[in-house]
């Protein structure tokens, strides 16, 4: 899911470190805690997203989801259809 | 029908006996806060709320009287950010920078924070704070706070945000009267300049600065680390269990359909009685009437005019007000936001998405507030398909129609344990679904086409509706249509009964004239001939195309037409029948066939489930699409669309009535 050029602009914007354990939201697991990396979606949705808390270094929780993803963010329940799940990469956190 | 321009009107007639308000207040919050409970505890006047995040679309404003000034409250759409993605959120924008055409600038913003989620409703409000305005920030929903054990120190918070935080419970009025005193000390005092988060201009209009997110929430967070004492966070809370069935891939659109079938179900078996009630009422009113007066024109036009036309479509309040019922549970526990989320999936390849669907189901009740629900979709040709298509969802105008044809010529068997009436109704309300769904795709794919918008939802707290705010709800809009009865349909009925006594026959010496000859040869009769060709195929006579005509204005006046009709025929002296009984009986006056078989009235129906038989619907859709040459094509196509297929519809259902054998009843 994660094109090469994609994944060449998150090594630079990380520093190059581990890109293995990044994901598309969407392949996330329910109860899975994870931080959002970025925002590849259409910019008009990133914009929407960002204020709701979805943004570049926010962590979120995976609450579960068929058809799309629920999403906890800070106590409130965000639901986020498939396609959007896979343009929103995140890294998930051990805790 | 017309319920949310009805609320404004009401209030810029009462507004407008009042002195010039001295003190002008906007409610600012995101959606689902709290927000219309804490203006209905601030004003009292009543107003719809609901769980789904985007519901409150119109301008609604009310006010109260404080030390003899009166404050102004208007409350407005729900919003995210101080960056408008909607029609609805660039409304509530305009008139907090103070921009909105004939809104004047508010004195003081209130914020509504919902304590629940506070971290995300702080966003806004600190873009709000930023904006060096005077502010007061309501704090609702404390009593859940309390009741999950989770403790706010107000005065941290005030500290932190550098204004005034009320906490407020505004289901029991808690913490309302010091809002108001808020309000008053916040508009007198001179507002020193703020910038909470970052140093960059926080104008509106500038394009929002990718990292500005983080930086806000960081910062709230930080707050919220002070201000806040919460118990271990719960991982999977009972809602989210909840969820996981009700919005589960399988279960999911199984549940849905169970529920509304349930509904329309629960509508037809529990109604049914209660419209009965009001039927006997009617007819007792009918009689007394009669008996109290001589004879004549004047008794005619009460008994036949007015009692029997009005009456025939107030007889079905009890259903419209289930229905009404049904929807507002729906969307005060939570569900039809789920709901939306799981129909996604399946409304996505008609070119619809689930917040589409909220204004559909809507359109169940009445097409007007649901054509205004759908500024909640962001996409303008996904919203103009929704919009253009939302007449074809069964609204309860056609309820009577249904119900009376339905009571009247479907048996009451029963199939597989549900009634065959009630499996009637369904598959009419299921009928205008797929036709409006068709029509959707049809659409999307031709004339608007445009790539679809992400479904990005919020799904409120589940919750039990409060039995106030629901009948509060219910009444406001059982109330309109009642409006309509006593106005629009009574003077159709008044007209429809003068046409249909009018001209008289002249008889010949010696011969006395029939009802039915006196009917055909009326202003009404003449015209139903005319038309009759037309609705022939379809199995129709001239008097159900008199019917056809005369609800062109709204589809509630066919049942009155054919109430006046009848009650015409029969003569006022004749025992006045329920509608239903006279329909059965009545007879082709050269056969001697019933007029009314089971075939013609499902056609009839299926005439009305696709017809745009509603002046109300056709004006707010011209309105919401911009008004212009523009708004009049699509209005104009989409009534041409909707008569053609009513045509085809009910011709298809009364040949193939025919064809399956079911005519002979």
């Amino acid at each position: 899911m994660v094109s090469r050029r994609h994944r060449a602009k998150l090594q630079i914007r990380t520093g190059g470190t581990a890109t293995a354990t990044r994901c598309p939201l969407g392949q996330c697991a329910p109860g899975s805690l994870v931080v959002v990396v970025q925002l590849d979606c259409a910019p008009a949705d990133a914009r929407r997203l960002r204020p709701l808390g979805v943004f570049e270094g926010a962590y979120v929780r995976v609450v579960g989801g068929h058809h799309g993803t629920i999403l906890d963010v800070r106590g409130a329940r965000l639901a986020l259809d498939s396609d959007l799940a896979r343009t929103i990469i995140v890294e998930p956190v051990s805790l | 029908m017309t319920d949310t321009l009805a609320l404004v009107q009401d209030e810029s007639r009462d507004t407008g006996e009042q002195a010039p308000p001295s003190l002008r207040v906007a409610l600012v919050g995101n959606p689902n806060s709290g927000k219309s409970t804490l203006f209905n505890a601030l004003t009292g006047l009543r107003q719809r709320v609901a769980n789904f995040p985007g519901v409150t679309v119109e301008r609604v404003e009310g006010s109260y009287r404080r030390d003899g000034t009166t404050v102004e409250v208007i409350d407005l759409p729900g919003m995210y950010s101080l960056s408008a993605e909607s029609p609805d959120e660039t409304i509530a924008l305009d008139v907090v920078l103070g921009r909105a055409d004939g809104v004047p600038a508010a004195d003081v913003l209130v914020v509504v924070v919902d304590g629940e989620r506070m971290e995300r409703n702080l966003f806004l409000t600190t873009q709000v704070l930023e904006l060096r305005r005077p502010t007061v920030i309501a704090l609702t929903r404390m009593d859940r706070l309390d009741a999950a054990g989770v403790d706010v120190d107000v005065v941290e918070l005030i500290h932190a945000l550098g204004t005034v935080v009320v906490p407020v419970v505004a289901t029991r009025g808690e913490g309302i009267d010091r809002l108001r005193h808020a309000i008053d000390v916040a508009a007198e005092l001179p507002r020193a300049s703020l910038h909470l988060v970052s140093d960059e201009a926080a104008g509106a209009d500038a394009e929002p600065d990718v990292h500005d997110a983080g930086r806000r929430y960081r910062w709230i967070a930080s707050v919220v680390s002070r201000v806040v004492r919460r118990r271990p966070p719960v991982a999977r809370t009972p809602g989210d269990r909840v969820d996981a069935i009700v919005m589960h891939r399988a279960a999911g659109p199984v549940i849905f359909l169970a529920v509304m079938a349930l509904m329309f179900e629960a509508m037809f078996s529990l109604g049914r009685p209660l419209a009965d009630a009001v039927q006997a009422l009617i007819t007792l009113t009918g009689r007394g009437i009669a008996a109290s007066m001589p004879p004549g024109e004047l008794r005619g036009l009460l008994v036949d005019g007015v009692v029997n036309g009005v009456g025939s479509v107030v007889v079905f309040v009890p259903q419209i007000a289930m229905l009404f019922l049904f929807i507002g549970i729906l969307e005060d526990t939570g569900y039809m936001a789920r709901a939306a989320f799981v129909m996604d999936h399946w409304m996505r390849p008609l070119g619809l998405r689930g917040k589409s669907f909220i204004p559909l189901v809507s359109g169940f009740a009445c097409a007007v507030p649901a054509v205004m629900g759908a500024r909640t979709v962001q996409e303008p040709k996904e919203r103009l398909a929704t919009i253009l298509v939302l007449p074809l969802m069964s609204c309860s105008a056609r309820l009577p129609i249904f119900t009376l044809l339905v009571g009247a010529f479907v048996p009451p068997l029963s199939v597989a344990g549900a009634s065959l009436q009630g499996l009637t109704l369904l598959a009419m309300y299921l009928l205008g679904t797929v036709a409006a769904l068709a029509t959707a795709a049809l659409l999307r794919r031709t004339l608007l086409r445009a790539a679809t918008r992400a479904l990005i939802m919020e799904l409120p707290t589940w919750s039990l509706p409060s039995a106030r705010v629901l009948a509060a709800s219910v009444w406001r809009r059982v109330r309109v249509f009642l409006r309509e009865a006593g106005t629009i349909i009574f003077a159709c009925a008044v007209v429809v009964w003068a046409l249909a006594t009018h001209p008289r026959p002249d008889p010949a010496p010696g011969t006395t004239v029939t009802q039915e000859q006196a009917l055909s040869t009326s202003a009404l009769g003449r015209i139903g001939h005319v038309i009759e060709p037309a609705v022939r195929p379809l199995g129709f006579d001239w008097k159900i195309a008199v019917s056809i005509v005369a609800s062109f204005t709204a589809r509630e006046v066919f049942v009155s037409t054919m109430g006046t009709l009848y009650g015409v025929e029969r003569g006022a002296d004749n025992e006045t029948n329920s509608l239903a009984e006279r329909l059965r009986a009545e007879r082709n006056p050269s056969t001697g066939a019933p007029v009314y078989t089971t075939r013609v009235a499902l056609a009839l129906m299926a005439f009305y489930v696709f017809a745009l038989m509603c002046t109300s619907t056709l004006a707010i859709t011209m309105r919401e699409i911009g008004g212009g040459w523009r708004g009049m094509r699509w209005v104009t196509l989409q009534f041409t669309w909707m008569l053609a297929l009513a045509w085809v519809g009910a011709f298809l259902v009364y040949r193939g009535g025919a064809f399956f054998g079911t005519g002979g009843a």
